[in-house]
Order: structure tokens, then C-alpha cells, then sequence
């Protein structure tokens, strides 16, 4: 395993963990751009410009970029989030000089009129969709509340309104602001060979230019909040709460992500024994989400919309307890456990390890290898978790009530 | 590379259980796969849910370890673990680092042949249950495939593993007990196990762990059958209308499987599928659309879904079954080659995962009673050309007599389907 890193002098950083050990390698452009870096009359362009590009460069169009992608047997995506996305594919090793051709040409796409109102039909039966999976669309409103002008507040969807009145000018423009190549990662894992990985990617973006797009990092001044996202047809009462958590590369990263796993993973945790175990809920957990200069607790439950007021009395308890007694040495050690394994798990495959790799890069310009990333992990204590939520106590929180309760159920403490 | 050299260890042991144990050198990891015929079609007709409510009752405590504990130890122990039930079987999986493969086993040893099934905890497992079936209605794409899979195959194929309300109501204490001891036994389980232990010492401890494992020769559930099910629109309160076709294909171990799941992914696997390439990229009508195909033991279903904004739903059900009328006409050379390029791919990149392989052994040894090698599977593929699609989508004509319809209206059948 060896980890190398490059730039191009169009200002495009290359980095790669290569294992000659490894059946496949991945490959990925990640752009440092998202919801935002949008303006609010361009809500949603970062991921209808993701969908845009799959539609092909100069004579290319989608239907021969995505033949050529099978005709690899590429298992490739892309995804747009807050701050990043992401175009990527996992092949086998003797696909790596087309792969990374076909992936960089996504990062220049020709925005043909004809493809952009075909494509935002496609979008907005994306919003469709999530609309009639409740709670999805309500985490959005939520967001917004919590962040109020911070730019963490945007949709990464965009709504109807803004989709449909998105022009293919306001995306040029945008796409000249946020793809210059100063902007953009290209990363590797996997059985990988860097020298040709070099070579590929300045050939592949010999014609990329473009100033440096900054990155606009203000403090977060989150709010509290109770929102109620009346869903009268749905069967189940979903809870949504966010609170605040350390950004990208925060020494307490560790203790965020043990913490979530100790109140909130699916089997085992204190929302598990308190809500699911029981059959009290259907499901409750908590997350960790972090980003440049902001990061979240996100904590959910789901749940019969007639025991709703008491199951959230009881989530909210499990919470308020955890901050006002902090947790014991020995969940500590089982939370720690259960995620150590759970990394090495779920880095296994080059396609898995890309994301890590990446993500590390694109944020402060580290390479973590999976040792160093469970040394942090292990080092985690009853006390370090204590000074977590001294410094981002759970009880600052925003919360919203998705389902057929019209409001958000009274709070009696 | 690794992955090249496989060595596969198959044992069936005295009391039927078979071990098939694959030795990765090379892999820090380990996961074992569990399959037991103790599936939803087991179930009396009155209790549906029993199978998915002994699931998770057997872990709620097993041999030494009570409930609590049992979680506890499998959370320190860095196991990550999960189960599930279909019509024909109950299944366990779990992976770790290598290192602790034996005790994961010891304790599943005990969630299967000692589980305490508690009394006190009947009722929480059933609420749980009932709110897993309730929760269903709100996720469409769900719903619309298990009432496609409950309309296009004969009972009790077509059964829903979460079972019904009514159903989970009515299990007891004694039922889930009886359930356990009737349908977890060696006859026909299957223990595939992936990792860098030689197979020997993995064989040593299976046999020390389950060589006493004794019961009862299970129950022949009716063979598998496709029925046409015909059209159904079912009302729901949404903005897309879902829809979900299928028709009748290949089993498993059926010499047109392979050509079965190549013309299947030229329908609706890759980006450039028929189904993709038309209905999304071409006419826009959709995010969603795909086709897959699920070949069991005795017979294969093959569906396509889409989802698409009510009021252009009609657009896109006729555009579905254009194409599959077009599909029955036979597929092109460019778009095989692109089938078996991502077929080789995908069971190439299979092997990266010890749990991957260990669910991909059970399966195939539960499907056609052996397993195949990497080298085996690929070339299969590779044998396709395009006579043997003509053949099989002119025995296996794309034509649903079965579909469904979700959403606010109804919708017209298209043209030749009835």
C-alpha cells in the first residue's frame, strides 16, 4: 500500500493509495463544489449540472459516454452534496487509461440546449420521488432552519420553482466558477499505476482552465428550532433533530463519530435498547456529518403516529441524559469496537476506499491511512466524549415532526 | 492478483449440514454466510410474519448470553452482523476481522441450535414487527415489488417476509418455538465460510460447533411456480405513479440463465440499457427505471419498475412494454459485449469482499447444489453469443402478464398485453 500524490500545472491534485494487490482500481474527479456554492436564484444547478454531465462533450453524446462505461463493465456514479461532487468508477485494472479519460471528459460537458429541458424533467422527477418518501425533503427544511444564512442551509436538490426556472446560462456560469481545475481532485485507490495515472490526467485535462475558486468558510450560528412537516398520508410519524458537532479535521472528529455509533447505530446503541429494542419504534439513530467549518449530529426516528409524543419524550430523554451524565467507559469500548471493524469492513474494495481517500484531500489536504484513521478511533474516552459535548452540547438542537402530526408535539421539561 | 488462486472446501456433514469453506490468504477479514430452509413459506397460512419474528427472536438472547449481553458481545467483539428471511429460507450472515471468526461462530452456533427465545419478549419483537410491515407504505418502490412478487408467483412463493398485521397478531410464544425447532436443522442448511483460515482448521471448527447439530428432515414446500397475474392498479396517495411488470423466466441452474441475465441487463442493467437509454435519457420521463431478473431454484421472475410523475405515467408504461416487445426481436452484438463485459466485472469485483464470496457460495450451493469457481462463471459468460439470446427470448418472450400500477390513477393496459 502506497500512497502518492501529485499537481498538475493547471493546478489539478492527483492523489492515490495504490495496492498492486488489489482485482480492481477506482478512479474519481472530485470537484469542491456544491449546494453551497450556489447563489440563491441557482438552487439546485451543482446536482442538475452533475446530471448534465453525462450528457457528453464536443461529439459525444450520453448514449456513447454511457456505452462506454459497459463496455468496461465500469461500476461508475456520481453524487452532489453540500461541499463536494463526485464523478467515479470502479474497473479492473486494464480499463485504468479509458476510465480516466471518459471521467474527466464528464467534467467538461457541452450543455446542449436540447439535453439541459430534457434533463430537468429527469430532475424533477427526482423531487418527485423523494417527495413520497417521507421524511425525505423535510431534512431540507430542517437545514434551513438550523442554519438560517449560512450556506450549509441550501438544498442540494433544489426545489420545483428553482429547477424549472434554472436557465442553461446561470449553469455556463456557474460551471466556470466552480470547475476550474485549481478546484478539482482526481483520486485513485486500488491497483492503480500513478506514473500512467499522470500522464492520463494532463493529457485528459490539457485544455482545463480557470481561476482558483475560493472556498467561503463562515462560523455557523445554529438555531433552534420545532418545525411541523404535516404529511397527512403517511403511515408512519418521522423525527428529524440536528444539533451542532465539529467541522472537517476537528481534533474531536473521533469522539463525534463514537459518540453517534454509542447513542444511535441500529443494534446496540441507547436509542436501540431505549426506542427499537422495545418496539417502541420502527427505527431510531444518530449520525455524524461534517464539513468545512460546520458539523452535525443528526439524530432520527420513526415511529407509529399514535405513540409519537411519547416516543420522542422518550429520544429526547436518551439525549438530554447523555449530555447532562456522559457516557460510560464501557459503551465507550463497545461503540469503538463495533466502528473500528465496521472501517475496515467498509473499506475493503478499492470502490469504498476512493471515498475515504478523497474526502480526506479534498477537506485539509491529508492522506489517513486505515491504521491511523482506527488509531484515532482507539484513542477515544469517557472524557474525550465529555468534552464534546461541552464544546457541542446535544441540547442545542433543531427538530422537525414529519407525518400526520399537524404540530410538533409539546416538550414538557 | 489475488482472487486467482481459489481453494474451495465442500463438506457435508452426517447430520446434512454442508460446509463450503473458501481460503483467502490474502484477506484481513472473514464473514460466514448461514442458510437454514426455514423461509416465510414454512409458515401456517394464519401466522404470516412467524418466520421473520423467530429470526429476530432467536436473537434476543442465545446459550450463556441473555438478550443484552448477546448484542454487547457481538458490538465488542467487532462483529458485524445480520439476517433475513425469505419464502424458502432463513439466512445469517456476519464479518470481522479475521481474527475473530471462531467466536462469531461459537455464538451463532448458539443463536441457531440455543437460542432462549423469551417469552417476556414476544411482545416487543411483535410490535416491531408490525410497525417494519406498517412502514412499508411509505416507500412506494417497495410496496409496489412485493405486491408484484404477490401477484406473479404461486403460493407460498409469493408470500411477503414481513408477514401481515393479522398474521403477526396471531403468533404465540409456542408458535415461534415450534417454528425454531421444526425448521432449524441440518438437513439442507448451508454454512459457507470466506476467509484466510485454511480450510482445514475451518472444517475442524464447524465440525466441533455443528457436527451435533441433530433434527428433523425438512418439509418440501410446493414447487416454484410463475402465475399472470394479470393488471392492478392499487390507489395511493402519491405524486408518482409506480410501475412494476413481470413475466416469467429461467431457474438458476436452467442452461439459459446466463443468456437469461445478459438479456435482461440489455433491458435494464447498465446506462446504456433499452429501458435507461429510452425512457430516461431520450424522453426524460423518469429518474428510476431498471430491470432485473431473480432466478430461483425452480423457476426465475423477470420485472422491470419505473416511477414517473402521475399524468405522464401512461407515456412511460407504453414506452416500458414498446421495448420489451423490441427486446423479444433479439439483441445486438455491441450490446451483448457490453452485457458480458459488465457480468465478468461484477463477479470479479465480487471477490473483494469475504462476505460477498460467503453469500455468493450459500446461494449457489442452496440454487444448484455446487459451486461454481471465478474461472468457471466467467467463462460461461463468455460462451454467450447472440444465437443463444435469440433462443432464450424466443422461449422466454418478454411479455408481462403480470403488472402493477401505483398511484393516484389507474392506468391503461398497453397494446397486446392483457
Amino acid at each position: 500500500m502506497e500512497f502518492i500524490n501529485a499537481v498538475l500545472p493547471n493546478g489539478l491534485e492527483i492523489v492515490a493509495e495504490c495496492n498492486e494487490q488489489a482485482v480492481s482500481a477506482a478512479f474519481g474527479f472530485f470537484v469542491r463544489t456544491g449546494a453551497r456554492d450556489e447563489a440563491a436564484a441557482e438552487s439546485g444547478v451543482s446536482h442538475f449540472l452533475e446530471h448534465m454531465a453525462f450528457k457528453g462533450r464536443g461529439d459525444v453524446h450520453s448514449d456513447e459516454i454511457n456505452r462506454r462505461f459497459d463496455a468496461m463493465g465500469a461500476a461508475c456514479n456520481a453524487y452532489t452534496s453540500e461541499e463536494s461532487t463526485g464523478y467515479f468508477a470502479a474497473v479492473l485494472p486494464e480499463f485504468q487509461t479509458p476510465a480516466v479519460r471518459l471521467l474527466a471528459d464528464l467534467l467538461r460537458p457541452e450543455l446542449r440546449p436540447d439535453d439541459f429541458e430534457m434533463e430537468r424533467q429527469v430532475i424533477l422527477e427526482e423531487i418527485g420521488m423523494y417527495e413520497d418518501q417521507p421524511p425525505f425533503g423535510a431534512d431540507d427544511q430542517l437545514r434551513a432552519a438550523f442554519f438560517g444564512s449560512h450556506p450549509l442551509s441550501h438544498s442540494i436538490l433544489g426545489t420545483r420553482q428553482s429547477i424549472a426556472e434554472m436557465t442553461r446560462e446561470a449553469m455556463i456560469d456557474y460551471h466556470r466558477r466552480r470547475y476550474a481545475p485549481a478546484n478539482v481532485v482526481l483520486a485513485a485507490a486500488g491497483n492503480v499505476d500513478f506514473r500512467r495515472l499522470v500522464e492520463e490526467a494532463r493529457a485528459a485535462t490539457a485544455d482545463w482552465d480557470g481561476p482558483p475558486a475560493l472556498v467561503a468558510r463562515q462560523s455557523p450560528a445554529p438555531r433552534a428550532t420545532r418545525l411541523a412537516v404535516h404529511k397527512p398520508a403517511a403511515a408512519m410519524e418521522y423525527f428529524l433533530r440536528l444539533s451542532p458537532a465539529p467541522p472537517a479535521g476537528h481534533p474531536l472528529r473521533a469522539a463525534a463519530l463514537v459518540l453517534a455509533a454509542l447513542v444511535g447505530d441500529d443494534v446496540g446503541s441507547r436509542l436501540f435498547w431505549e426506542l427499537v429494542d422495545p418496539g417502541r419504534a420502527e427505527s431510531a439513530g444518530m449520525s455524524f456529518h461534517e464539513f468545512y467549518d460546520a458539523g452535525l449530529m443528526a439524530a432520527d426516528l420513526a415511529c407509529e403516529p399514535d405513540d409519537a409524543r411519547e416516543n420522542y419524550r422518550i429520544f429526547q430523554g436518551v439525549l438530554d441524559a447523555v449530555q447532562a451524565e456522559g457516557v460510560r467507559a464501557d459503551e465507550v469500548d463497545q461503540a469503538k469496537n463495533k466502528l473500528m471493524s465496521r472501517i475496515v469492513l467498509g473499506q475493503e474494495r478499492p470502490g469504498q476506499r476512493l471515498f475515504a481517500i478523497a474526502g480526506d484531500w479534498i477537506y485539509d489536504r491529508r492522506y489517513r491511512p486505515l491504521p491511523a484513521v482506527l488509531d484515532e478511533v482507539a484513542a477515544v474516552t469517557a472524557e474525550t466524549i465529555g468534552e464534546f459535548l461541552r464544546q457541542f452540547p446535544l441540547t442545542l438542537h433543531a427538530a422537525a415532526a414529519v407525518g400526520p402530526l399537524s404540530q410538533f408535539p409539546a416538550e414538557d421539561d | 492478483m489475488h482472487g486467482v488462486t481459489e481453494e474451495i472446501r465442500i463438506r457435508t456433514f452426517s447430520n446434512g449440514l454442508t460446509l463450503i469453506a473458501q481460503h483467502l490468504p490474502w484477506a484481513s477479514t472473514a464473514a460466514f454466510t448461514l442458510l437454514a430452509p426455514a423461509g416465510c413459506g414454512y409458515e401456517p397460512a394464519d401466522k404470516a410474519g412467524l418466520a421473520a419474528m423467530t429470526g429476530e427472536m432467536m436473537m434476543r438472547g442465545a446459550g450463556r448470553r441473555d438478550s443484552r449481553q448477546l448484542i454487547i458481545d457481538l458490538d465488542l467483539l467487532g462483529i458485524d452482523h445480520g439476517g433475513s428471511v425469505s419464502q424458502g429460507l432463513s439466512q445469517f450472515h456476519a464479518a470481522m476481522r479475521s481474527d475473530g471468526l471462531a467466536t462469531a461462530m461459537e455464538i451463532f452456533a448458539d443463536v441457531v441450535r440455543r437460542p432462549h427465545l423469551p417469552e417476556d419478549e414476544l411482545e416487543a419483537t411483535r410490535l416491531g414487527a408490525i410497525q417494519e410491515v406498517r412502514a412499508v407504505e411509505d416507500n412506494p418502490h417497495l410496496k409496489i415489488k412485493q405486491e408484484l412478487r404477490q401477484r406473479s408467483l404461486a403460493e407460498p412463493w409469493n408470500r411477503v417476509p414481513n408477514g401481515t398485521e393479522q398474521g403477526l397478531m396471531a403468533v404465540g410464544i409456542d408458535d415461534v418455538r415450534r417454528f425454531h425447532a421444526k425448521h432449524f436443522h441440518p438437513r439442507d442448511a448451508i454454512l459457507a465460510v470466506a476467509g484466510p483460515q485454511a480450510g482445514s482448521e475451518v472444517e475442524a471448527l464447524v465440525e466441533r460447533l455443528w457436527g451435533d447439530w441433530d433434527g428433523d428432515p425438512p418439509v418440501e414446500l410446493d414447487r416454484q411456480q410463475f402465475r399472470a397475474g394479470g393488471i392492478t392498479h392499487i390507489d395511493h396517495d402519491s405524486e408518482q405513479t409506480h410501475l412494476a411488470l413481470a413475466w416469467p423466466s429461467v431457474p438458476y441452474c436452467h442452461r439459459q440463465c446466463a443468456a437469461a441475465l445478459a438479456a435482461i441487463d440489455v433491458l435494464g442493467g447498465g446506462l446504456s440499457s433499452r429501458l435507461f437509454t429510452e425512457v430516461r435519457e431520450r424522453q426524460g420521463l423518469c429518474y428510476s427505471v431498471y430491470a432485473a431478473l431473480l432466478p430461483m431454484r425452480q423457476c426465475g421472475l423477470a420485472f422491470c419498475y419505473s416511477a414517473t410523475t402521475a399524468e405522464r405515467a401512461q407515456t412511460t408504461l407504453d414506452v416500458v412494454a414498446h421495448e420489451l416487445a423490441r427486446l423479444a426481436q433479439g439483441v445486438t452484438a455491441d450490446e451483448l459485449a457490453r452485457a458480458k463485459a459488465r457480468a465478468k466485472t461484477a463477479l470479479v469485483m465480487q471477490r473483494e469482499s469475504c462476505l460477498a464470496i460467503s453469500g455468493q457460495l450459500a446461494a449457489q450451493w442452496h440454487l444448484q447444489g455446487r459451486v461454481q469457481t471465478l474461472a468457471e462463471l466467467c467463462e460461461e459468460v463468455e460462451r454467450l453469443d447472440e444465437q443463444a439470446l435469440r433462443h432464450h427470448l424466443s422461449d422466454f418472450p418478454p411479455r408481462p402478464d403480470t403488472i402493477v400500477t401505483l398511484g393516484p390513477s389507474p392506468l391503461e393496459a398497453p397494446n397486446g398485453i392483457h
